[in-house]
This record gives structure tokens, C-alpha cells and sequence, in this order.
């Protein structure tokens, strides 16, 4: 259930464009009609309303405007200033009141401006309906964004890219295919090559024979005139005469030099004889008599020293021999040997020991003895009584200690109490009282029990004293402490005296048994003395010290004895070995009759003797050995200059003489002889060189020019030819080498070639980038395929799904438009290429769907107005708002208006406000007519008067403005017409071939009879499309005065035309494509703003078709749309079916057609008439 | 290495480097231009190297050695190099010619000094050839060679067995197994079986294999040595066969490739969000590639051809991921697996299903349950409704007369099937956009 939203009252104060207040009241709740000339106000009154309808949300005008409704019963007034809009609602401030949405508003306002200046056909309304249409979702922009398209993608950089490298692909193919072509024939160029190699090969051969029997020439010659020289010429160098020369000077010195050196041989030989007549002693020799020498000087050297050592041992016996003299006899000296003289020294030892130890022992004994005498009257008590003393005055000393400090404190509290007592017994005696007496008492008590305590110690220390008495101790002066202690220390220096005493008596009790164990040892050791002293005449009393000595001196005599003996013997072993030294130096020295003296000294002067004779003789053995060499040196060079001398002169070809050992004249003489010869030979030896070295050459020159060929049969099979037959040979050859250079270069640069063919990766590359970009058309494909596969599949969801859903809306806006151009048209939804949709119109007659810049304005605006009616009337919500209507009427006729003003009527019958505004009083008029008698309230406004005042509203028709309608147009009368002077009265529209569809044919095309044409015409039929729904729908002409058969018959005759006419437009296609405009451009690639204004230009100066338009941009109609891009847009509009590469028809083509179309019912004559017309119609 | 198979060898007789479909004068498409190494020209030099370091007794091609687009001197002169060298290393060439290479291999063979190359079966003869190593050991190697471009008869029909003489044979041919039709000498795997040789090498498939079952001999198609076109994924390289004295054969598969093609599917049903769906994808790739490069070191590029799948409610909100992923060259593997490789993407396809009930959708007559109605019409392999067929008719010969792709119209993408793929795969795109805009309204 709806409520409608009435608008009352509104008065604008300030609005951009409104320069005086003004205020419009009481609106008529059904229509309202607002006429007003341009700039009146019209538009800011919607304008107004709709800013109180729809506040601005976040922006505020300076606008100052208030209005009045009526809502649901309720009076709402809204006003709008600069703090923003505020409403009450029955006085009271309240909430704007829900309203369809801003987004919505442009719905209830349907401006005649508006809906011809929509280029897009109201695609939102579209849109829209088809998103209903399909359940709310929108096929057309998942489409787009699935890229789903009918066209398929155009990559042509891809193709060219796939192009380019197959170009590059086929030429290095071709390029390798060739060269394996021209492989083919390399075996047989080689061959060729091969065949001139050799004659080459041939001609080098004979040349080399040419060149080898030459030198064979000139090597026989030169061997012809040496062979008449002596051959040895040939070995002469040109020095052998100064070599001559030089070896006889050579000779002649070595001849004196061999003289003199015998002669130093044979001094040295005479003076070596002189030296040693019989024989030289050897080295060897001369050594072994120096160290004989040597030797017997040490022998020497040896027994003098120890001759001077008997000697001395000798007097130290004799001295001690003389020390023992008297009590020993040399007799008794003599035997005592070895054991006795031990025997001797070890009894001394004990005795010595034993007498030593008695001799202690006593002298201790003694000492310990002198001790005791002196210590024996210190005390007369015991060590023990001493102690028993000490500890009797210890015990006294610390019983008196105690004592003493007991008494201290005795004495204290004695004295203390006692003076308590006699406190007491003086208070006792002055006043009686029973606690002075108590105290008395106690303190008496007490002095009395301290008085008890202190009497044990005073008994201890009687009874002490007594002790003490008892056992003998010195008796006190006073029983003091310091004398007690005096006492103590007596008795402890006392008792230590005893306790030395006690020690010292047990040291000579130990004494006295130690002399005893000595008297003991001594005893059977004084037998032995006794013996002793007998035995050696010793004084009879010799002691401990007696004994030893003699004892020490027998030892010392017995060892000089046994030295003497031993040094003795040891000299004369030493004089028996020089002895024997001495006779074996004679006996070296004999065989060279040389005497040796007996004396040492003399005999080292004979063994130097005997060395400077030695050097003398190695001197003179020197020289002669110098004098020998020099002469086999000699002799050696003598046999080199000799054999020189033989060479030379055998070498030259002369007689060998003999070179003399002494030079004399007549050797001289030959000498010089055997020179001259040499000189001679030697002046022909320049001929025979020039002779052998030419030989040499020619020789060198044959062989050089024959090893090549040495294993050659065909150069030996040549060489015995003759010079003519070689010429000839050569002759041959040298044609067949000619072309051997050029062959050589061009194998080598074929195999080169085919060389780096096989290390090229031409192929190999452009396969790969080949491959590449067929993989990149292979996936452009691809997207082609998924984008056509989906805009068909898309299609077909469309087509199943479209006229399942759609909307209510939809259905009404069809029927209102139907309703309005009295069902001509039929209002469709289709979508374009770019997925968008948009209203279609169908025209009823011809089922020619049009688009909406293919309608008239009229027809369009018609459409547009019965599509926003629709919405408002079937998808607004709660609340019906008033409907504004801008001049909607001002595109049609009279009848189209009554179709709208009756559908905008049918709308204010459901109770909503309607507001026309217009300037046109024809309008004004027509409105009224159809109000006229109906049961809607409406009210005419002047708004130019109520600006100024006059009147603000008329409530009734007749009291407005009243204008006379708009003239009629009219069709011209056929009476006074030719069917061609009609048509330019008519002012046919030009058909375009090929581009205006058959049914947009006006009628006057066909139709030949005036009359009937001026009929169909007065039934507004405008098009061959709506001629043909007519009839199709009515079945016949309406009534008229043109007889039916006439009318069948031309109609009859016009279809048959018609059919002509199609073929027209088929066959001037042909060649053409679709016409180029704006749009297919930016498909063909045309993209830069700039350019494509300017292309567009030239397409529309061009009427579309793209090959006047191309050959004027190669033309250069264009600033910078140069060749190549003229190329891409020829591709591009290729591609999209603008340019059909096809051959366009001629003129006489198409007409051959349109009359082989229409031969059977029509003759040339019909064809011919209607392409006349055609060109008339072009002018 | 990849070993693929290897057998015990009781006693070791010959080992043969056995390849074939190199089609020197190509290289691997879909790769950098400027990657080194990635031509068959390439591969061949490796192959040689190869075969020397392997101390091979002899190398077998199997056809096709040459390619046809660039069989003059570009491919002979690597081919005569890699020639020269084995017989400087003493390695004998065994070969038969290919469908590619039947008139430029002979021509070849005869223009090159005598035992460089042996070429069997020239003029469509079966020939034979034994090698025979230092040690005295033989191998016989029966072979046929194509007699022109197109052969349809089946070679094995003409072959008969020479004289057994206990030394093991290999068959060395070139055709097409298994398809009967081919033009390309139709061999069938009984044929060869029932021949009485030890193990087949044959040319002509590109990704190879070998075909082996108990009791059987091996049919061996070593395939190209470097791949040439995504359609050659996985590992290439070539195959070291070693023939014992019994006659058995073992095939190891050692990898010489650069370049590897390499599918990749990664399930995104698992991924909630477009950033899960990112990271799952990131780390597919990286784990795969790093199992790649960890496996084949000498690898220099992989190129990879990734298809996002599984269902997932992000279906229709992943194309800024494809987006991604056709524009990734580095997953920082330099830093993770030290390998010298670079990497690209050739394909991306986005193969993931939406989390939604088609049967449902179909029940209602908006666009959304037309689509559906069709996505289950060609889930089902049904016949899609007349009228969009009538529509689908012309577009493949739309876009084959189309001017940009006129004479270089890829065919297979036009067939019946491509635009049924198609169809199915823009309804998907279409129904979730849709889905999408409905989801969207208020």
C-alpha cells in the first residue's frame, strides 16, 4: 500500500538563478501545469523540490526555500537554508520522512532537454531491467571481466611477430638448402680442381725437367775441364805456400830448440852420477834413518833420567838406613820381607790403640775423681728428703694463700656485722625493739660462723711447719711467706746440687771399668813388645811411641830398596834397546858405504847430510826429466810439421821431401825448390775451384729439381723425352691448369662455407624463436577459442534465461510505450558489443529493431518517457512522489502527445501529483483538452506572472493563457505532381547502398502512382518497414478512395522492387564492409585522442566507408598518421569487417543483379526507372 | 643417474650408450633464449663425452638423429664432430635412420670416411652389424632404417633372423609401437617379441622408457636425450645397456639433460585463504624442485608447468595467484640447494573445483542454474543442448579464418574436444562469477 506525497505550497527565497523571491501555493493534488517561457523558473522549481526532497548530504547550498506536503495525512513542512534542512512534521520538528532514494530522483523527473541529450539511451534504467531480468546478476560485466567477446582478440603483434620469424625461419632454410645445393656440386668441382691440380702438377714436373737437364748440361761441362787438372787442385786452399813456409820456419827452430834441450839431458844425468854414484836412497829411507836417529835420541834422553832416579832412590834408602841404623843391621834389613814388615806394622797399630785407650780411661777417671772430691761435703740430705722439703713449703705457701684471702673477707663481713650487732643491741638498749634485737642476733651469728671458717687452714700450716721440722730442715726465722719462699729456693738449688753429685759418681764408676778393659787389652800385647825390642836391640822401655816410628822407618827403607832395584833394571833396558837401534841404523846405512858415528849428535849430522844431497839430485832429476819431455815435445811436433809437410805437398801434388834433421845449404837449397812447385800448383787451384763449383751447382740444380719427382715414373717416363715432346707436354698442361686458381678458390670457399655452416645455429635460432612465437599464437588462439566459446555460451544463458525474468517493469514499459505510439513499436533489451545494455525498439511493421540513435526524436523521447513512467509506477516504493514532466510533449504529434498525456493521466489516477512545465502553449492546450471532462483535479500556473506577482495559480481551465495550437504539417496534393516532382516536394531521404536497411525505404521508391503513394503517406506511414506492417496487420488499406486492385497492384509491383532494392544493398556491400565511424575506429587500433579526432573527421567527410577514408589518409589528410599506421588501420578495419577485401560491384554489376533478381516478374525498365530515382534522390 | 633398471651382471660383456631422437638443429623451446646448453646439438657433444668417460664399447641411435626442419650442414657438423671424436676414442656408431633423417643420414654415412658411422638398413633392408670390443667379445645389432618419410607397413614383417651363432643380437629400429595406424612404421609389441633377439632399441617416441617383463626381451626407447617441448617431461638423458654373454640386457637410464620439463600439481584443498593458497603453492614448488636439482645436478633450467588443484573455496579467487606463479623465476634454491639452475613457468593451469552442490545450483532458471545444468551436461559427457551447439559450431572456423591466425591455425586446439574443454572450463569461470555476484549483492 502506497501513499502519495502531495505537494502543497513552495516558495523559493534564494536559489542560483532566481534572483527575486517567489512562492507557488496551493498545488492541485492531481496535475499541475506550469507554463512559463524559457528562463521563467521551470527547471529550479524541480530543482527546488527535489533539493527539499533529497537534501544534500554533505554539502550546503546557499539556497533558502521552503515547502509544504501532505504525507500520509500528515502536514509536513521542510525548509532549507544555509544550517541545512530541517522539517516538521504538524508543527512539530521531526525527522525528514522516508524517501526512495536519491539515487532514484532522476526517475520522477522526465525533461524533454534531458532524454534528447541522453547519448547512453537511459542505460542505467537498462541495465537495470536486464540485471532483474537474469535474477539481480549482471551477465554483461562477468562477461566483460571474463573478457568473453564475439570479436576475437586481434593480436597482431603476435601474428606479425609469428610472421617475422617465420620469414626468418624460411630464409635460413632456404639459405641452408641452397648451400646444400651447391654442396651437391662441390665432389665434381673438387674433381675439376683435382684434374687441374694435376696438370699444374704436370707443368711443375716438366718445368723441373727443363730445369734438371739443363744443370745435367752444365755439370758435364764443368766435369770435362777438371778432369784435366789435377784433382788434388781441388783440396788447395791458397794458404798451402805461407802454410809451406810458416811449417819450414817452424822447423828450423825446432831444430835448435832440440839441440839445446839434449844437451841440458845429458848435464843433468853427469851431475845426478856425481850426487849418488850408486844408488839414491829413497825417501822411504831417509825417513827411516831420521826416526832412528830419532829413537836413539829418546834411548838417550830415557837412560839419562833414570839414571838420575837410581840415584835418588838410592840416597833415600841409604837415608833411611841410616835413620834405622843402630837398632836395625843392614843384614837384618836385608831379609825382612814383605809379611814381616806388615806383621811389624800391625802390632805397632794395636799397640798404639790399646796403650791410647788405657791412657784415657785413666785420665777420666782421674778427672771425675778431682770432681767428687770437691762436691762431697755440700749437704748431708738426700735428694730425696729435699723433695719431700719443697713440697712441705709448697703446701704451706698455698695454704697460706687461702688462708689469707678467706680471712680478707671474713674480716669484712665480721666487721660489718659486728656493727649491725651493735647498732642493734644500742637500739636494743635505748629502745626496746624486737627487730633491733633480731638483727643483733643474726649478725652475731654469723661473726661467729665466719670465725669457724677461717680455723682450718691455721691447723694446715701448724701441722706443716711441723713436717717440715721433722725432716731436718734448716730451721726459719719466720713462718712468713717470704721466708717460707726464701726457703723453698735453698732447698731447690740444694736438691739440684745432689742430682749433679749423683751424675758424676756413675760417669767414674764407667771410668774406672773402661781402664780396666784397657789394662785387659794392653796385657798380651806387652809379651809381643818385649819380643820386639829383643829382636831389634831397641831400648827396653820403647813405648806406644817408639814402636811405630821404628816400625815407619823399617817401611821406608824397604820401599826406597824396592825402587832402587826397579829403576835399575828399567836403564838397563833402555840401553840394550839403543844398543840394538844403533846396530840397525848400521846396517841401513851400509849399503851406501856411509859410516855411522856411535854418537847421536853425529849421527843426525850425517842424516842431514844425506838430505841436502837428496834435494840436490832431485833438482838435477828435474832437469834432466824437463830436458827429456822438451825433446819428446819436440820430437811430436816435428813428426806434426813433418806429416803437415807431407800433407801439404801431397795435397799439392809434389814430390814429398824429406825434412833433414839438420839444416844445411844443400837442404836449403831443395827447400826452396819444392816451394816454388807449391806456388805454381796453387795458381791453378782457382780454375779448378770455378770448375768443381760450377759442376757443384749444376749438379745441386738437377738434383733439386729431380727429388720431387724421384719416385715420379711419369718424370722419368718424361725426362727421356725429347725437348720438342716436352714443349708440347708443357703446352698441353698449362691450358688444362689454367682455371686451376679459380677452382682451388672457389672449392676452398665452398668447403669454407660449408665449414662455418656447420658450426652456424642460424636454423637452429630461428627454429627456436619460430617455435616461440608459434606458442604465442598458439595461446592468442586459445584466448580467441575461450572468448568466443564464452560470448557464445553467454548467448545462450541470455537467450534461456532473458524473457524468463524480466521484470515487471520491463513489461510496463513496453506496454506504455506500445500504449503511446499506438503500437508501432515494440520496446526491447538488448545488449551491445561492449556488453552494456540498452532499449531497442522494434518497429512492429518491418520487425526492424532499432537502437535508440537509429529512432526519431520523437519516437525516442517517447520511449524514454514510457520507460521512466514505468519505473516510477512499478519500482518506487512506499511513497508515490509527484511526477515532473519537462516539455515531454514537445517531440510529438498530436496524437503521440495524447498517447503520453494519457499514460501520464493514467498515472495521476492512482492518485499521484503530476507537474508538467512547458513554454508552448500548444502544449498548455492539448493538456487542457485532455483534462477537459476528466475526474482529475489540475491547476494551471503562469509562472511568469506569479514572479510578478499577478497570480499564483488558476484553478480552473479557460482562466489560463490560451494559445492557438501548432499548425499541422500537411502531405502535398498529388494532383498537381509527376512521381518525381512529388518525391521533391516530399523530400525523400537518399537511400544509401548497402547501408540503409531495405525496410527504411520511403515508399515514394516504389510506389508509382501518386495517388496511391499520397494514401499510404496520409496514413503515417513513412517507410517501406511500416507500409508492410500495416498491410501485414490490417490485412488491407483502410478505406479510401483508391480502388483495392489498384493498391494491389502497387503493392504487388512494389514488392517486386523491393526485391531489387535488397539486392541493391547486397551487392553494394560487397567490397565495402561496415561503415566506419568513431568506434571503429578505436577498435581498428586508432587510440591516440588527438588522431582520432581527426580520423573521424575524415571518416565522416568520407560517409564511412574505409576505402575513401584510407586513400585520404594516404593522402595525408592526416598531420602524422603516416604509411605505417595507415597500414595497421587497414588491418584493423580488415580484421573488424569494415574493409571487405573484396572487389567492390560496379555500377553496371549491381544493376545486372537487381535485374536478374527481379527478371521473372518485372522487365529492365522498373530497374532501370528506380535507380533513376535513386540518383535523383541524391541530387 | 637415474637408474631405472639394472640387473645383475653375471658376466659383463659389452656396454652400449644407446639413444636416439636427438634432432640435432633444435633445441628445448619454452626457455630462455640465451640458456646455455639447450640445444641437441649440445646434448650430442655431451653424449659423446659421455660415452668416452663411460668407456663404452659402441653407441647406438636409434633414428632421428637429424632433424628435418634443419638437416643440412647446422646438424651434420656437430653430428661429424661428436663422430670423429668417438672414433678417436675407438667407439664404434651403430645407427638407423628415422622418419626425420631418412635421406640425409645415408647421405651422410656415404660422404664420411668408412667405419665412422654404420647406418643399417638403408633402403628399408634389414642389415646387420657386430661390434666387437678388445677383449673379442660380440654383439650382433640387426637394424632397419626408413626408406622415406612415411612408412606404414610394420618393418618386423620383413625381418628374418640371420644364423645363431651364440653371440647375444640386438634389434635397432625406428617406429611407432603400438599404433597401428601410424605412419611412422607401425610396430607391434608381439612382433618384436616373437623376433628371436635379446632387446629392442627403438626411435621415435620422445619421452622413452624401457619395457621390460620376466622372460621377455627389453623394448628399449631411450627417447630424446634433451627434452624439446613441454610435452617431453621428466627426466631425459641416455641409456647405458649392458649385454651379458647369456643374453641378458640391463638398462640404466644416466641423465645428461639441461633442460626438464616438469608437471607440478598442487592441491589447494587444503587452504583457506588466498595466503595459505600461495605458501602451499611456494612450497610445492620449491620441495619438487629441490627433489629435482637434489636428483639431476647437471640440470641448467627446469621449466615448469604447474596445475593448481583440488576443491576449494577459493575457486574463482585465484587468478592473482596464477598470476603469480606464471611470473616466478626464483625460489631462492641458490641458497637451498647450491644448484646452478634457473627456472621459469610455461603453463599454469588452474584446475581447482568450487566447494559447490552443481545439482542444486541446476534447480533453479537463472543464468546460475543453466550453468550449471551445463557443467553437470559436460561433466556427464552428455550432449550439450542443440542451441548452444549450434552456437559453438562456427567458432573454430571463425577464429582458423580469422586473419591473425590464418595459415598458423594450431588444430588440435580447434577440435570437438578442445571446445568441449573449453566450454567447460569458461562456464566454471563464468558460474563463479556469477555465484560470486549474487553472493555480493545485498
Amino acid at each position: 500500500m502506497t501513499v502519495p506525497l502531495l505537494l502543497e505550497a513552495l516558495r523559493i527565497v534564494r536559489l542560483p538563478g532566481i534572483d527575486e523571491p517567489f512562492a507557488v501555493e496551493s498545488f492541485s493534488p492531481g496535475v499541475n501545469l506550469v507554463f512559463g517561457p524559457n528562463a521563467s523558473g521551470k527547471s529550479s522549481i524541480v530543482r527546488a523540490i527535489e533539493l527539499l526532497l533529497w537534501p544534500p548530504l554533505h554539502t550546503r547550498q546557499l539556497v533558502t526555500i521552503a515547502a509544504r506536503f501532505q504525507l500520509a495525512g500528515d502536514t509536513w513542512d521542510v525548509r532549507a537554508d544555509a544550517d541545512g534542512t530541517r522539517a516538521w512534521c504538524n508543527s512539530t520538528p521531526a525527522s525528514a520522512p522516508a524517501l526512495p532514494s536519491p539515487e532514484l530522483r532522476h526517475r520522477y523527473r522526465i525533461s524533454l532537454h534531458d532524454l534528447l541529450g541522453s547519448e547512453s539511451g537511459d542505460g542505467g534504467f537498462a541495465a537495470a531491467i536486464a540485471r532483474a531480468s537474469v535474477g539481480g546478476l549482471d551477465l554483461a560485466s562477468a562477461a566483460s571481466a571474463l573478457e568473453f567477446s564475439d570479436r576475437p582478440p586481434t593480436r597482431l603483434s603476435a601474428r606479425n611477430n609469428w610472421d617475422a620469424n617465420r620469414l626468418v625461419l624460411d630464409e635460413a632454410r632456404q639459405h641452408a638448402a641452397a648451400l646444400h645445393r651447391e654442396a651437391q656440386d662441390l665432389a665434381e668441382l673438387e674433381r675439376a680442381r683435382d684434374d687441374a691440380g694435376a696438370a699444374h702438377q704436370d707443368i711443375v714436373r716438366l718445368e723441373a725437367i727443363f730445369r734438371a737437364r739443363t744443370a745435367d748440361t752444365q755439370y758435364r761441362d764443368a766435369e770435362h775441364a777438371l778432369r784435366v787438372l789435377p784433382s788434388g787442385l781441388g783440396e788447395l786452399t791458397g794458404r798451402e805456400f805461407d802454410d809451406a813456409q810458416s811449417l819450414l820456419v817452424q822447423w828450423r827452430a825446432l831444430v835448435v830448440n832440440r839441440v839445446r834441450a839434449r844437451q841440458q839431458r845429458d848435464l843433468a844425468a853427469q851431475t845426478m852420477r856425481e850426487l849418488f854414484p850408486q844408488r839414491v836412497p829413497t825417501e822411504a829411507e831417509r825417513l827411516a834413518w831420521r826416526a832412528l836417529a830419532s829413537r836413539l835420541r829418546d834411548y838417550d834422553d830415557r837412560c839419562e833420567r833414570d839414571t838420575q832416579s837410581v840415584r835418588a832412590s838410592e840416597a833415600e834408602r841409604d837415608h833411611a838406613r841410616q835413620r834405622c841404623h843402630g837398632q836395625a843391621t843392614d843384614a837384618q834389613l836385608s831379609q825382612l820381607d814383605a809379611a814381616a814388615l806388615d806383621t811389624l806394622v800391625t802390632f805397632a797399630r794395636r799397640f798404639e790403640l790399646a796403650h791410647g785407650a788405657l791412657l784415657a780411661a785413666n785420665q777420666l777417671c782421674d778427672a771425675l775423681s778431682a770432681i767428687a772430691a770437691n762436691t762431697a761435703l755440700a749437704t748431708a740430705l738426700s735428694a730425696d728428703v729435699l723433695r719431700d722439703l719443697m713440697r712441705v713449703l709448697i703446701r704451706w705457701l698455698a695454704a697460706d694463700a687461702r688462708g689469707s684471702a678467706r680471712a680478707t673477707s671474713a674480716g669484712v663481713w665480721w666487721w660489718l656485722l659486728l656493727s649491725v650487732g651493735v647498732v642493734g643491741w644500742v637500739l636494743l638498749a635505748v629502745r626496746w625493739h624486737w627487730a633491733a634485737g633480731f638483727g643483733a642476733a643474726l649478725a652475731l651469728l654469723i661473726v661467729l660462723l665466719s670465725r669457724r671458717a677461717i680455723a682450718p687452714e691455721r691447723t694446715e700450716l701448724t701441722l706443716l711447719q711441723h713436717e717440715y721440722h721433722r725432716l731436718g730442715g734448716a730451721p726459719l726465722a719466720t713462718w712468713t711467706s717470704p721466708d717460707v719462699s726464701g726457703a723453698l729456693d735453698s732447698v731447690s738449688r740444694v736438691l739440684a746440687d745432689a742430682r749433679a753429685r749423683e751424675r758424676d759418681d756413675a760417669r767414674r764408676a764407667d771410668a774406672e771399668r773402661a781402664v780396666a778393659q784397657a789394662r785387659a787389652h794392653l796385657a798380651p800385647l806387652e809379651a809381643e813388645r818385649v819380643a820386639l825390642v829383643a829382636r831389634w836391640g831397641l831400648a827396653p822401655d820403647a813405648d806406644a811411641q817408639t814402636l811405630p816410628w821404628f816400625v815407619h822407618q823399617l817401611v821406608t827403607w824397604s820401599d826406597a830398596h824396592r825402587a832402587v832395584i826397579a829403576l835399575e833394571a828399567r836403564l838397563d833396558a833402555a840401553i840394550a834397546t839403543r844398543a840394538a837401534t844403533y846396530r840397525e841404523m848400521v846396517a841401513s846405512l851400509a849399503p851406501h858405504s856411509i859410516e855411522v858415528p856411535e854418537s847421536t849428535s853425529r849421527i843426525e849430522a850425517v842424516i842431514e847430510a844425506l838430505d841436502a844431497r837428496s834435494l840436490a839430485f832431485r833438482e838435477a832429476s828435474r832437469n834432466a826429466d824437463d830436458a827429456e819431455r822438451e825433446l819428446q815435445s819436440l820430437d811430436a811436433d816435428a813428426s806434426g810439421i813433418t806429416t803437415a809437410w807431407h800433407t801439404l805437398l801431397e795435397r799439392a801434388s809434389i814430390a814429398v821431401m824429406e825434412l833433414p834433421e839438420q839444416m844445411q845449404v844443400v837442404h836449403e837449397q831443395q827447400l826452396r825448390d819444392t816451394l816454388d812447385r807449391l806456388e805454381t800448383g796453387i795458381a791453378q787451384r782457382e780454375r779448378f775451384q770455378e770448375l768443381t763449383k760450377r759442376c757443384r751447382d749444376a749438379g745441386r740444380d738437377r738434383d733439386s729439381a729431380a727429388a720431387p719427382f724421384l719416385a715420379d715414373d711419369a718424370f722419368h717416363a718424361l725426362y727421356v723425352q725429347s725437348p720438342e715432346e716436352l714443349r708440347c707436354a708443357h703446352a698441353e698442361a698449362s691450358a688444362r691448369a689454367a682455371a686451376y686458381t679459380e677452382l682451388v678458390e672457389r672449392a676452398a670457399t665452398l668447403r669454407h662455407r660449408i665449414d662455418a655452416a656447420k658450426r652456424a645455429h642460424n636454423v637452429e635460432g630461428a627454429l627456436a624463436r619460430f617455435d616461440a612465437s608459434s606458442a604465442e599464437l598458439e595461446r592468442a588462439q586459445q584466448e580467441s577459442l575461450e572468448a568466443l566459446v564464452g560470448n557464445a555460451m553467454l548467448d545462450f544463458v541470455h537467450d534461456e534465461t532473458r524473457d524468463v525474468h524480466r521484470p515487471a517493469v520491463f513489461h510496463r514499459a513496453r506496454e506504455l510505450f506500445a500504449r503511446i505510439t499506438h503500437g508501432r513499436w515494440q520496446l526491447t533489451l538488448e545488449e551491445n558489443e561492449s556488453g552494456e545494455f540498452g532499449f531497442h525498439a522494434v518497429d512492429s511493421r518491418t520487425l526492424q529493431e532499432c537502437h535508440l540513435n537509429q529512432l526519431s526524436s520523437g519516437t525516442r523521447v517517447q520511449l524514454l518517457v514510457a520507460v521512466r513512467m514505468a519505473f516510477v509506477e512499478v519500482t518506487e516504493g512506499p511513497v508515490r512522489l509527484p511526477l515532473f514532466l519537462d516539455e515531454a510533449l514537445g517531440t510529438s504529434d498530436d496524437q503521440r502527445a495524447q498517447a503520453l498525456i494519457e499514460a501520464a493521466l493514467e498515472l495521476a489516477g492512482t492518485g499521484r501529483q503530476l507537474f508538467y512545465f512547458t513554454a508552448q502553449n500548444d502544449e498548455m492546450e492539448t493538456w487542457r483538452t485532455a483534462l477537459t471532462g476528466r475526474a482529475i483535479a489540475w491547476r494551471e500556473f503562469d509562472l511568469a506572472q506569479i514572479r510578478r506577482g499577478f497570480d499564483n495559480g488558476r484553478p480552473h481551465p479557460g482562466s489560463g493563457v490560451r494559445v492557438p495550437p501548432s499548425p499541422r504539417s500537411a502531405l502535398p496534393e498529388p494532383e498537381r505532381h509527376t512521381h518525381a516532382s512529388y518525391g521533391a516536394a516530399l523530400h525523400v531521404p537518399v537511400i544509401r547502398a548497402g547501408f540503409t536497411p531495405a525496410a527504411a525505404t520511403h515508399p515514394w521508391y516504389v510506389i508509382d502512382d501518386v495517388r496511391v503513394l499520397h494514401e499510404v503517406l496520409s496514413l503515417g506511414v513513412a517507410t517501406w518497414g511500416e507500409l508492410q506492417w500495416y498491410v501485414d496487420s490490417r490485412g488491407r488499406f483502410p478505406e479510401s478512395h483508391v480502388s483495392r486492385e489498384e493498391c494491389s497492384f502497387v503493392l504487388e509491383r512494389a514488392r517486386v522492387l523491393m526485391r531489387a532494392v535488397e539486392v541493391l544493398h547486397r551487392e553494394a556491400r560487397i567490397g565495402r564492409g561496415d561503415p566506419v565511424d568513431r568506434t571503429r575506429l578505436v577498435e581498428a587500433g586508432v587510440t591516440q585522442p588527438r588522431l582520432l579526432d581527426a580520423v573521424s573527421a575524415v571518416a565522416t567527410s568520407c560517409a564511412g566507408e574505409a576505402r575513401a577514408l584510407l586513400a585520404r589518409l594516404e593522402d595525408g589528410a592526416v598531420s602524422g598518421f603516416g604509411p605505417q599506421r595507415v597500414t595497421a588501420l587497414r588491418s584493423g578495419l580488415q580484421e573488424i569487417g569494415c574493409l571487405d577485401p573484396a572487389t567492390p560491384r560496379t555500377a553496371q554489376e549491381i544493376r545486372l543483379a537487381m535485374l536478374a533478381e527481379v527478371s521473372d516478374d518485372s522487365g529492365s525498365g522498373a530497374v532501370d526507372a528506380l535507380l533513376a530515382r535513386i540518383a535523383a534522390a541524391e541530387g | 643417474m637415474l637408474y631405472l633398471a639394472l640387473e645383475s651382471q653375471p658376466t659383463s660383456l659389452m656396454r652400449l650408450l644407446c639413444t636416439g631422437d636427438l634432432h640435432i638443429g633444435r633445441r628445448s623451446s619454452r626457455v630462455p633464449a640465451d640458456l646455455p646448453d639447450a640445444s641437441a646439438a649440445d646434448a650430442w657433444a655431451r653424449i659423446v663425452t659421455h660415452a668416452i668417460h663411460q668407456r663404452a664399447d659402441a653407441v647406438l641411435l636409434s633414428g632421428d638423429v637429424v632433424d628435418q626442419d634443419n638437416r643440412y650442414f647446422e646438424a651434420l657438423g656437430p653430428l661429424e664432430r661428436g663422430l670423429f671424436r668417438l672414433r678417436e676414442a675407438g667407439i664404434p656408431v651403430v645407427a638407423v635412420a628415422g622418419n626425420h633423417d631418412f635421406d640425409v643420414l645415408p647421405a651422410l654415412a656415404r660422404s664420411l670416411p668408412d667405419g665412422l658411422l654404420h647406418l643399417l638398413g638403408v633402403g628399408g633392408m634389414w642389415e646387420r652389424h657386430t661390434i666387437e670390443n678388445a677383449r673379442g667379445e660380440r654383439v650382433h645389432v640387426d637394424g632397419w632404417s626408413f626408406p622415406a618419410r612415411v612408412v606404414r607397413h610394420d618393418p618386423l614383417t620383413q625381418y628374418v633372423a640371420p644364423a645363431i651363432d651364440g653371440a647375444p643380437v640386438l634389434g635397432l629400429v625406428h617406429g611407432d609401437l603400438n599404433v597401428p595406424q601410424s605412419l611412422y612404421a607401425p610396430l607391434s609389441l608381439a612382433s618384436l617379441r616373437r623376433a628371436s633377439v635379446n632387446g629392442w632399441v627403438l626411435g621415435h617416441v620422445h619421452s622413452g622408457g624401457l619395457m621390460h617383463q620376466t622372460g621377455d626381451a627389453p623394448v628399449l626407447y631411450p627417447g630424446s636425450p634433451q627434452p624439446l617441448d613441454p610435452g617431453e617431461p621428466g627426466a631425459h638423458g641416455v641409456w647405458m645397456l649392458t649385454v651379458t654373454a647369456d643374453g641378458t640386457v640391463a638398462a640404466r637410464l644416466d641423465g645428461i639433460a639441461t633442460v626438464r620439463y616438469e608437471p607440478v600439481f598442487v592441491d589447494l584443498s587444503t587452504c583457506a585463504t588466498e595466503t595459505e593458497a600461495r605458501e602451499c603453492t611456494t612450497f610445492a614448488l620449491r620441495a619438487r624442485l629441490l627433489d629435482i636439482l637434489t636428483r639431476s645436478p647437471e640440470l641448467r633450467h627446469v621449466a615448469l608447468r604447474v596445475c593448481l588443484s583440488g576443491r576449494t573455496p577459493l575457486h574463482g579467487q585465484l587468478q592473482p595467484l596464477v598470476s603469480l606463479v606464471r611470473e616466478i623465476s626464483d625460489l631462492g634454491l641458490a641458497f637451498s640447494s647450491g644448484a646452478n639452475a634457473t627456472l621459469s613457468v610455461t603453463h599454469v593451469e588452474l584446475a581447482t573445483t568450487a566447494e559447490r552442490d552443481l545439482t542444486q545450483l541446476s534447480a533453479s532458471n537463472d543464468p546460475i542454474g543453466v550453468l550449471a545444468r551445463l557443467l553437470l551436461t559436460l561433466q556427464h559427457g552428455d550432449a550439450i543442448d542443440p542451441a548452444l551447439a549450434q552456437r559453438l559450431r562456427p567458432i573454430p572456423a571463425r577464429v582458423r579464418e580469422a586473419r591473425v591466425f590464418a595459415g598458423a591455425v594450431h588444430t588440435e586446439s580447434l577440435s570437438d574436444d578442445a571446445v568441449r574443454r573449453t566450454l567447460s572450463a569458461q562456464a566454471d569461470r563464468l558460474l563463479e562469477t556469477l555465484l560470486r555476484q549474487r553472493d555480493q549483492s545485498p
